[in-house]
């Protein structure tokens, strides 16, 4: 007969001493596994809030972004670059500048590492009249298009230059021409391009034609009266971080900001983001909260039943080993060595651990499901995670139940059998 | 066989000693069965102990088949309990968990060994035990506990067989059947030491000793 089936045929006489042992591995590995699953579950459902909301929120900045776009392209732009000595009384007055500067000064911003603006626009402007077409004032604007900074990611141009020979026009220059049609200006010819819809403003009384016609009509080969920008919104002090950096680079110019609806949007935007964001930190907070009081209900739980559930395994081996003196005395006369006894005793307890933690972290994984916050289910991987206390709940009882073991060893059998017998 | 060379033990104790048993010689070869009389407190049981490689003596040697047992290895000495000899309690000390065929066989946890089943079944059916072989000891009466004892006592047929009592709480019946099975033991060239304060019981051994406050002495036939 092997010493195993001592073992479980002692167990199976005295089931209720047995069972008692794997109730109390059941409880603490259920506290152990449902506390564990808690707090998965916890994360998981945090993750899955934040996600959420941020889709939700990059969906908002994402259509902002779009009206921003359509918006800026029709309103322009909200930061203006002038050369330094141009007064902006006259600037008013007469709606260009008088004085210039090198055209070669758009490449030199394009080219440095300014983070404050984008989407930059060298432009030669003046207001004349048009003989041609008998209109007493416009505003002649010569641009080559947007130019592309070079340090910032390439974003779409939303000005696009005016092709050789073209002429665009705002809403109240149309005077019964289509696109496609040739018209004169100052004797030079153009085809109308595209007639701007009406934006009642001054661009319904604006003409655009390319940069190399402009500087050639008014003769300022390779000069620019203005460069055109969209300005960040980084913070509430931007203009003097925009006039810092431009300043920088091109000593020779003044920096002017003037209010678009554009700006406006984009302050609107950038007030939504923090918000959202704001909103998203709110939520993860709140979430941490929870998780701190679960954490801490589970950190007095998990310790207690544990400590608990081995003083009661380490009890109820020792009621064992009592209980079994005269068959410790009897199996030690029928020559049972040390190592066996302890064999005896101690794979008992490695059955406690075994038999309860099973249950115990089906139970775990049971109550977590229940108590948990609903929509999320227990992920199979971590389950599988927790396998590791069924192997840890025997060792536990092992140990739990050592002192118990060892005392077994130390009983006498003479001193049993003598006191048995007489 | 069993071999005893003035051996004493003294139990020790809160304020005066007790000796036990004192120098005590004996010995009993295979073939036969010798019986050791003497009031409670003689120090029978000790004697037993002593004999049976359980209870380490203050003096003297204890011998079995030549090895001098408390100088063996611990190993080595239940080793030779396992094997070598087969112990008779006046409680049965049967393990209550098992059925009476089990009981016979946990002689073979310590040590296993061919055929132990098999050789369980035909002690069993030898001492009457085949219809209660399944029962609990629970389920069993007196002689038939003692009988099962008997038989887990012979499963690895040892040289020695020591019993304590055996025949204490039977009746006349079944105390004649274990001392029939105890002489046809001693008959078969083993070596029976019997400790009893029963006259009667002594007298069916081969040899009688008298065990009086530790001291053994044998009556002139
Ligand atoms: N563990 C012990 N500690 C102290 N004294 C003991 C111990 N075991 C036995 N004794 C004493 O040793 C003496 C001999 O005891 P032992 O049990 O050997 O006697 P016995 O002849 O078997 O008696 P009985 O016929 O009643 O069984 C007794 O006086 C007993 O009180
Ligand atoms: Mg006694």
């Amino acid at each position: 007969m092997s010493l195993f089936r001592l073992v479980y045929r002692e167990i199976w006489f005295r089931k209720l001493g047995f069972a008692l042992g794997v109730l109390a591995v059941t409880i603490a590995v259920a506290a152990l596994a449902g506390s564990l699953l808690l707090l998965n579950l916890h994360d998981r459902r945090t993750e899955e809030i934040v996600a959420a909301k941020e889709t939700q929120t990059q969906a908002v900045m994402a259509k902002l972004e779009d009206e921003i776009r359509v918006i800026t392209k029709n309103l322009g732009f909200n930061i203006r670059i002038l050369p330094k000595d141009v007064n902006l009384l006259d600037f008013f007055a007469k709606d260009y500048a008088d004085k210039y500067m090198p055209e070669e000064y758009v490449d030199r911003l394009a080219n440095s590492k300014i983070v404050s603006i984008n989407h930059l626009l060298p432009i030669l402007q003046r207001k004349i009249d048009w003989p041609e077409e008998k209109i007493p004032a416009l505003l002649l604007v010569g641009t080559r298009g947007e130019v592309p900074i070079l340090a910032q990611d390439k974003k779409k141009a939303f000005i696009p230059a005016v092709p050789k020979g073209k002429i665009v026009l705002g809403n109240l220059l149309e005077r019964g021409h289509q696109p496609g049609d040739a018209v004169v200006l100052h004797g030079r010819k153009f085809v109308i391009h595209k007639i701007q819809p009406r934006r009642g403003d001054q661009d319904d009384i604006t003409a655009w034609i390319p940069l190399a016609d402009a500087q050639e009509m008014f003769d300022k080969k390779g000069l620019i009266n203005g460069m055109l920008a969209l300005g960040c919104n980084c913070n509430a002090d931007r203009l003097s971080v925009i006039r810092q950096e431009i300043m920088e680079i091109l000593p020779e110019t003044q920096v002017e900001e003037f209010e678009t609806k554009a700006t406006a949007r984009a302050e609107a935007r950038t007030k939504v983001a923090e918000e959202a964001k704001a909103a998203v930190a709110r939520e993860q907070e709140h979430r941490a909260e929870l998780r701190g009081e679960k954490e801490a209900f589970a950190a007095l739980l998990v310790p207690l039943t544990l400590i608990a559930a081995c003083a009661w395994v380490g009890l109820l081996a020792w009621s064992n080993v009592r209980e079994r003196r005269a068959e410790i005395g009897l199996l030690r006369a029928l020559g049972l060595r040390s190592v066996q006894l302890l064999t005896l005793f101690l794979s008992r307890a490695v059955l406690v651990g075994v038999t309860g933690a099973v249950p115990g972290l089906l139970l775990g994984v049971v109550v977590a499901a229940s108590l948990g916050d609903g929509a999320t289910a227990a992920e199979p991987g971590h389950v599988i995670g927790l396998l590791w206390i069924i192997v840890a709940a025997p060792l536990v009882a092992v140990l739990a139940s050592w002192l118990a073991a060892l005392s077994a060893l130390r009983h006498d059998p003479a001193n049993i059998l003598q006191q048995e017998t007489s | 066989m069993l071999e005893l060379i003035d051996v004493g033990k003294t139990y020790p104790k809160a304020g005066s000693n007790v000796p036990a048993i004192t120098s005590v010689t004996l010995r009993v070869d295979a073939g036969e069965f010798v019986a050791v009389q003497g009031p409670s407190g003689a120090g029978k049981t000790t004697l037993l102990l002593v004999a049976g490689a359980l209870l380490r003596p203050d003096q003297g040697t204890v011998r079995v088949g030549g090895d001098d047992v408390y100088q063996l290895s611990n190993e080595a000495r239940a080793r030779l309990r396992a094997l070598r000899i087969g112990f008779v309690f006046q409680q049965f000390h049967l393990i209550p968990y098992l059925s009476a065929l089990e009981n016979i066989l946990a002689a073979g946890v310590a040590h296993g060994g061919p055929d132990l089943a098999r050789r369980a079944e035909t002690l069993a059916e030898e001492l009457g035990l085949t219809p209660r072989r399944h029962h609990l000891p629970s389920e069993l009466s007196s002689g038939e506990r003692q009988r099962v004892a008997l038989a887990r006592a012979l499963l690895h047929n040892p040289s020695v067989l020591l019993a304590d009592e055996p025949t204490g709480n039977l009746d006349e019946q079944n105390a004649v059947m274990v001392f029939d099975r105890l002489a046809s033991f001693a008959q078969q060239d083993g070596a029976v030491l019997l400790v009893t304060h029963d006259k009667a019981a002594a007298g069916r051994a081969t040899r009688r000793c008298v065990l009086e406050a530790g001291r053994l002495s044998e009556p002139r036939p």
